[in-house]
């Protein structure tokens, strides 16, 4: 072995080793802090299209052509719900 | 003393390996360099995916009919919690309807679970999640809502506790239901919100009226028999609870005697197979006798009318007739050709029509061509009236929303000139017979009443018990729309002006629903717009 080769051997590798170690550290916490922010906008999504449902739900209750007239004042009485009996 | 340096033996071997374990890592370094400064990361994040809801139902237009929120349900862990009493306190606090009695029990049983609550909301949950209570958990469900409460409720059906599909669409589209929810998609209709809820509010108006137990409306798009309203009153509320059976859409799932309203096919098949000719007079003062059974106009016209006049003044003698021209086999064939015999084609509870016997007398022919002795539903009847607005052809009914351009399934049953022919008569009885009441501003209504009697249980019809009828193919210059429209047992009531008759009750609610719900429709509002200033004149 080459005295330069053997003299710098050693600290080479061992600041190699040290690049190595900080890269791979650097690569898993960003794909663990990738992963929580993935987790934490499914939760968003999931809770947004919930609210969406009850939303859309929401606003076709107070749309319903049922309420709107009685709204108006005009309507006349709903007739009754009852249960079921066949017209005879 | 010369010192003998010897180079080591596996000098080179070892300087070899050297620079290979350096190349190496130095490799691998800037592998690790690279992986730490792309971004990219190193692999695949599992997504997880949302329980999946049931789909949605929407009208033609994308009103919500019927949606699924999420919601949960409330466990407890008996061996988990110390205190049962405490435990329902705190959680009555946030949930007034919990019985807190039957909580408790529940949690001093000896089983791992126990469901105390079902039904909570997202913003209940987490006031109960914020009690921080030990041995409370969540399971999410969903919750089946009509936001429209009672409109089309006994059309769209409903789910039982469990979720299952139990009663009408819900339970007929079950599968379709299933495929869009799988697609994250809503499962559009034929049905229009606005013409549903029309029909539905003229109808309780005239239950009101007319002192009548139920109502009954069709609205059928006669190019591509898309329902837009399938309406039964007294209406039923889906999103409460039930004590009995499921109420059903007695358009489709009750089969009458339609009276009158049979009466315009019967004419329709004679004039196409020239049995009788436009100019023929009937004398519907003198009694139509078949085999033995007489049968008499109450009102007959002092002279001979033509076949216009004695279709307007709904003559039985003149009818009659003409059925027993046609004879009991193309009588048979005339009512399979309208789709008139067996269930309708249609994904909800449908009733199954009288299938006419053979080997039939000339009174019962003479009776069924007027409308006497078959039960048919109303939605098969809304169909076979297609045949007179167009050229001829009908077309099934249906509750699938139908593309624009694609073609519809149009059955030939008469000729487009005795469809012509028949609209001119249908027009005529709205003008000047029977049906008057139900004109309605601008749109030609065309159409047929009915007064089918009921029978009693000694086999005679009972007068003062009725299913009152309209059928109407409008506008009269373009016809595009078929209604059907049946009050069950009117009274003479001083708004019917004294009778319970379908021109007396039924046109007129048909003629208040063609007027209300024409400007949802596809008709030429100039027009109407144009007879209404009209009818405003002085």
């Amino acid at each position: 072995m080459t005295p330069i080769l053997a003299r710098w051997f050693v600290p080479i590798s061992l600041a190699l080793i040290a690049v190595l170690l900080i890269g791979v550290f650097r690569v898993k916490d960003e794909s663990a802090a990738a992963a929580r922010s993935v987790r934490a906008l499914e939760a968003e999504v999931a809770a947004a299209r919930e609210e969406r449902a009850v939303l859309k739900a929401e606003t076709q209750y107070l749309e319903s052509p049922a309420r709107l007239e009685a709204l108006t004042g005009q309507a006349p009485p709903n007739p009754a719900t009852e249960p079921s009996e066949r017209p005879h | 003393m010369q010192a003998i340096v010897e180079p080591a033996p596996a000098g080179r071997g070892i300087r070899i390996l050297a620079i290979l374990v350096l190349v190496l890592f130095a490799a691998l370094a800037a592998r690790a360099a690279i992986l730490a400064l792309s971004g990219a990361p190193p692999a695949a994040v599992g997504i997880a995916q949302p329980a999946v809801l049931r789909a949605d139902l929407v009208d033609r237009n994308g009103a919500l009919l019927a949606t699924s929120l999420p919601s949960f349900e409330l466990y407890a862990e008996p061996r988990w919690i110390k205190d049962p009493a405490a435990t329902a306190q705190a959680l009555s606090t946030v949930l007034p309807q919990l019985d807190k009695q039957d909580a408790i029990a529940r949690m001093q049983s000896n089983r791992d679970a126990v469901r105390l609550a079902s039904g909570l909301t997202p913003p209940q949950r987490a006031a109960v999640h914020d009690l921080g209570l030990a041995g409370i958990s969540f399971r999410q469900t969903a919750t089946r809502f009509y936001p429209n409460g009672a409109t089309a409720g006994r059309l769209i059906g409903r789910l039982n506790a469990e979720g299952q599909a139990i009663s009408g669409l819900e339970r007929g589209l079950d599968s379709e239901i299933a495929a869009a929810s799988a697609a994250g998609r809503p499962l559009a209709l034929s049905i229009d919100l606005r013409v549903q809820h029309a029909a539905e509010a003229e109808l309780g108006r005239a239950l009101a009226l007319y002192r009548a137990k139920a109502g009954m409306a069709v609205v059928l798009d006669a190019r591509t028999g898309e329902a837009l309203a399938l309406a039964s009153v007294p209406l039923s509320d889906p999103n409460a609870s039930l004590s009995s059976a499921p109420p059903v859409e007695w358009t489709a799932a009750a089969a009458f005697e339609l009276g009158s309203t049979i009466k315009p096919f019967t004419v329709a098949a004679a004039l196409d197979q020239q049995l009788t000719r436009l100019e023929e007079r009937f004398d519907t003062k003198a009694p139509l006798t078949a085999n033995g059974a007489v049968i008499r106009d109450p009102f007959p016209a002092a002279e001979p009318v033509p076949l216009a006049q004695a279709l307007a003044r709904s003559s039985n003698v003149a009818i009659g007739a003409l059925a027993m021209r046609l004879g009991a086999q193309r009588q048979k064939a005339l009512f399979e050709a309208l789709g008139l015999a067996g269930p309708p084609p249609l994904p909800i509870a449908g009733a199954q029509s009288f299938v006419l016997p053979p080997g039939q007398d000339d009174a019962a022919i003479a009776a069924n061509g007027y409308g006497r002795g078959p039960l048919f539903t109303l939605i098969a009847l809304a169909s076979a009236y297609t045949a007179f607005a167009d050229d001829g052809a009908r077309v099934a009914p249906t509750l699938a929303l139908v593309k624009p351009g694609d073609p519809a399934r149009r059955l030939p049953v008469f000729s487009a000139a005795t469809a012509a022919a028949m609209r001119a008569m249908l027009r005529q009885a709205v003008e000047e017979g029977t049906g008057a009441r139900a004109a309605a501003p601008g749109l030609d209504m065309a159409g047929k009443t009915g007064t089918s009697e009921k029978l009693q249980p000694n086999g005679r019809y009972d007068p003062d018990r009725n299913l009152a009828l309209f059928a109407a193919v409008f506008p009269g210059y373009a016809p595009r729309y078929v209604m059907i429209v049946a009050l069950d047992e009117p009274q003479r009531t001083q708004a019917s002006g004294g009778l319970a008759t379908g021109g007396a009750v039924a046109a007129p609610t048909a003629g208040r629903i063609a007027a209300r719900i024409a400007p949802f429709l596809d008709l030429d509002t100039a027009r109407i717009a144009a007879d209404l200033a009209q009818t405003a004149k002085p």
